[in-house]
């Protein structure tokens, strides 16, 4: 009895639980594991539909993670960018970046750590208005994809490093969000893309989302069709790193992931068992 | 007037937002006419400008509360001091140099960008405690509960997914069939709490945004 | 050529302005007043400011860092009005409010709030606007700040409302850590189960979004869930149809795009 009072006691402590919690996620961020992992089919999927992706695609990328939501969504869209930027020159790819949110995405991020991490387009063969531009930043939420959908030009006129967006030979011809084949959103608001550019202008949409509830938000418009594919979290940036063959931060992390999980599942169910036994002893 | 300005009346902003909102919602509904496709655009551009310039009285607003604590030398004052300071020092890099500049980029990467996360991390390490005091098998409600977490969260595990798909079959029966139509129960309910209340401040029904109510 | 488009759009749309004229007729002319399902969330207000009027300790609101141009603007002026309302029951009881801003642009309207709040129940006197705390417009800067005013200001009762992500859970833990009694209101799906878990009361999506009718028990706001209330029903039976329909091998999906 004794003993069952203090494991709950412990259970019940929250230095105890975060103290351990956070020992268990050093150990193999020090000390890598190694452990083997099985891709999803989720990002075989979102694998896939890049790599056949068809010449002359012209890509809406919407790179609008927030700072506290980077070590989640920063990992998914490094590998993504690398295996757009390999394919990219071969197939006369055209990738558009902007950045457009309600006020917390950083655009800056991708020239940070995307580019930081992976290189510069550059370094692809990718020319600066010819095969990729970044749009810009512009904050407004609602109003202003809602804007941007309909006319580019009514809410961008300049680029990000000042150049006149008309003087962009890629920007010829286009227009709105109608003149995209497709959309990948890398960042919250997912389910408003979907509304103001996905299905007004039956755009196909690839999603870079958080794990957990965000994937539950994102399945009924997976499910109708609305989202073509998703990449959730960490666990999908390591599929995803596996994928591209260029191990990174995501697979680095799995280890503690699996660690993690376990030690809670254990408290989970040692805090049942010890309930069950209190109840039971309670009956008697 | 009873010394109340009319600029500060209820009418005239709850005017503009009726006008305003009735020309979106024509033009959404009504295609192919230039003129209001043009109007509305514009439109849009003024109200991206005025989101960019709430910022820019979020600024003023912190100045002045602030301010107002450090020129009174209330509680930790000196706190109050050091957030102005960063926050005019920060500002001005920015305007002056733009992101590119050293010192606003050093701030940004080395502060901000290392703070952020490391507090949001408090998320993850909370989730956890709750979860293991919240998935208790008081009832079949809450025993259903911990079934779905607990497989969810074996799922995730790479170790067990590379043994056995079982877990991941489960899983993606979960999220794929229950979660999802609750969640899509849920989007449908507040999709239409959302036109409800538009529907409200449109006819200025709700005012709560004024504020202010009249003496 | 001018054309229509989201035809079925346009018509639900109408059908609920036509509930909302029937509905609004029936309460202001024919005396019909629906009843409210009780909001546990909202009757637990009082005890939740009780608490804190008997422990001689603060209520510590935190209003969120919803937007009012995008759209979570509802989460936000749902918020904005059950501060209204806890402003009011301090000033009534006595009781110090703290308040947490989470958008900058909002301290001039919750200053305005709690201003009408007090004078109500003519006592302004009793507003302190060193009270009125901004926590940033970060999750990581109003966590911080938050937990800094759970340890240092110690109130009895914790109070979350409005746009909130992931830090929804964390407040929640940080406050039950703190022995505060919490409620919480929130329209964000993905924090729900967090809301249920971490808070002793809560009121999430319409729920929260149907309290100002809920607290005023104004005619039009009432008329206005009520005319919602009418038009679910019509829905669920608009998917019960698509499901037989669909069944029967007819797809409606692509008609309701028109």
């Amino acid at each position: 009895m004794e003993m069952q009072e203090q494991i709950k006691k412990l259970l019940t402590n929250k230095t105890f639980v975060q103290g351990m919690l956070i020992i268990l996620l050093i150990i193999p961020l020090a000390r890598p594991l190694g452990l083997p992992i099985r891709i999803d089919q989720h990002s075989i999927n979102f694998y896939n539909i890049i790599e056949n992706l068809e010449p002359g695609t012209k890509i809406l990328f919407n790179y609008i993670p927030p700072v506290v939501l980077m070590g989640d969504l920063v990992p998914q869209s490094i590998p993504v960018i690398y295996h757009l930027f390999s394919i990219a020159k071969e197939r006369n790819i055209k990738i558009y970046f902007v950045g457009l949110s309600v006020a917390d995405g950083i655009l800056q991020l991708l020239d940070t750590e995307v580019f930081g991490t992976i290189g510069k387009p550059e370094d692809y063969g990718l020319k600066y208005g010819e095969d990729w531009c970044n749009l810009g930043f512009v904050a407004g939420g609602d109003i202003a994809w809602s804007t941007f959908a309909q006319n580019i030009r009514a809410s961008i006129q300049y680029d990000r490093y000042g150049n006149p967006i008309d003087s962009l030979p890629m920007m010829q011809g286009v227009n709105s969000v109608a003149d995209f084949d497709l959309i990948i959103n890398c960042g919250e608001y997912n389910t408003m893309i979907v509304r103001h550019w996905g299905t007004p202008y039956n755009k196909p949409i690839l999603v870079l989302c958080l794990t957990g509830a965000v994937v539950q938000d994102v399945e009924p418009f997976y499910r109708a069709g609305q989202i073509k594919e998703y990449l959730a979290g960490v666990r999908a940036a390591a599929d995803y790193e596996k994928l591209v063959n260029r191990p990174g931060r995501a697979i680095a992390s799995l280890d503690a992931i699996s660690i993690s999980h376990i030690f809670l599942i254990a408290l989970i169910i040692i805090g049942n068992i010890l309930y069950v036994m209190e109840r039971a002893s309670g009956r008697e | 007037m009873g010394g109340i300005s009319v600029l500060r009346k209820r009418e005239i902003p709850m005017a503009i937002i009726f006008i305003i909102s009735m020309i979106f919602v024509v033009q959404y509904y009504v295609k192919g006419v230039e003129p209001l496709d043009t109007l509305t655009n514009t439109l849009g551009n003024w109200a991206i400008i005025f989101s960019a310039l709430a910022m820019g009285i979020g600024l003023i607003n912190l100045i002045i509360i602030h301010g107002r604590k450090v020129m009174d030398r209330k509680g930790e004052w000196y706190f109050d001091a050091w957030l102005i300071l960063i926050m005019l020092v920060t500002f001005g890099l920015g305007a002056i140099g733009g992101t590119e500049d050293p010192y606003y980029s050093f701030i940004f990467n080395n502060v901000y960008q290392a703070l952020s996360p490391t507090l949001f991390s408090f998320a993850y390490l909370y989730m956890c405690t709750i979860a293991v005091q919240a998935f208790r098998v008081m009832n079949w409600d809450a025993g259903l509960l911990m079934l779905a977490g607990v497989l969810t969260m074996i799922a995730n595990i790479p170790m067990v997914q590379v043994q056995t798909g079982l877990f991941v079959e489960l899983k993606n029966w979960i999220f794929a069939v229950p979660a999802r139509g609750v969640f899509t129960a849920f989007r449908i309910s507040l999709a239409l709490g959302f036109v409800l209340i538009g529907i409200r401040v449109i006819l200025g029904v709700e005012r709560g945004y004024l504020g202010v109510e009249e003496a | 050529m001018a054309y229509l488009k989201n035809i079925v759009g346009l018509a639900l749309l109408a059908l609920i302005m036509v509930f909302y004229v029937i509905t609004y007729w029936l309460i202001t002319r024919k005396k019909v007043m629906p009843k409210f399902r009780t909001l546990p969330g909202l009757l637990a207000l009082d005890e939740i400011v009780g608490r804190a009027t008997e422990m001689g300790r603060p209520v510590l609101h935190s209003t969120g860092r919803g937007a009012l141009y995008s759209s979570g603007v509802g989460t936000t002026l749902a918020s904005f009005v059950i501060y209204g309302e806890v402003a009011r029951r301090c000033a009534k009881m006595k009781t110090e409010l703290i308040t947490a801003i989470g958008t900058a642009e909002h301290i001039p309207i919750i200053q305005s709030i709690a201003e009408n709040a007090y004078r109500s129940e003519n006592a302004l006197e009793e507003l302190k606007y060193e009270n009125f705390v901004f926590v940033g417009g970060s999750q990581s800067s109003s966590n911080a700040r938050i937990f800094a005013l759970l340890e240092q200001r110690k109130p009895a009762s914790f109070i979350v409302t409005g746009g909130y992500g992931a830090d929804l859970c964390t407040l929640g833990g940080a406050g039950r850590a703190a022995g505060c009694l919490s409620l919480c209101g929130t329209t964000n799906t993905y924090q729900y189960p967090y809301a249920v878990a971490a808070y002793d009361y809560w009121l999430i999506g319409e729920d929260f979004l149907a309290t100002a009718a809920a607290i005023s028990k104004d005619p039009p706001q009432v008329a206005n869930i009520w005319a919602g209330d009418l038009f679910r029903f019509l829905l669920v039976g608009l998917i019960v149809i698509g499901v037989v329909l669909a069944w029967l091998g007819f797809n409606i999906s692509e008609y309701l795009t028109i």
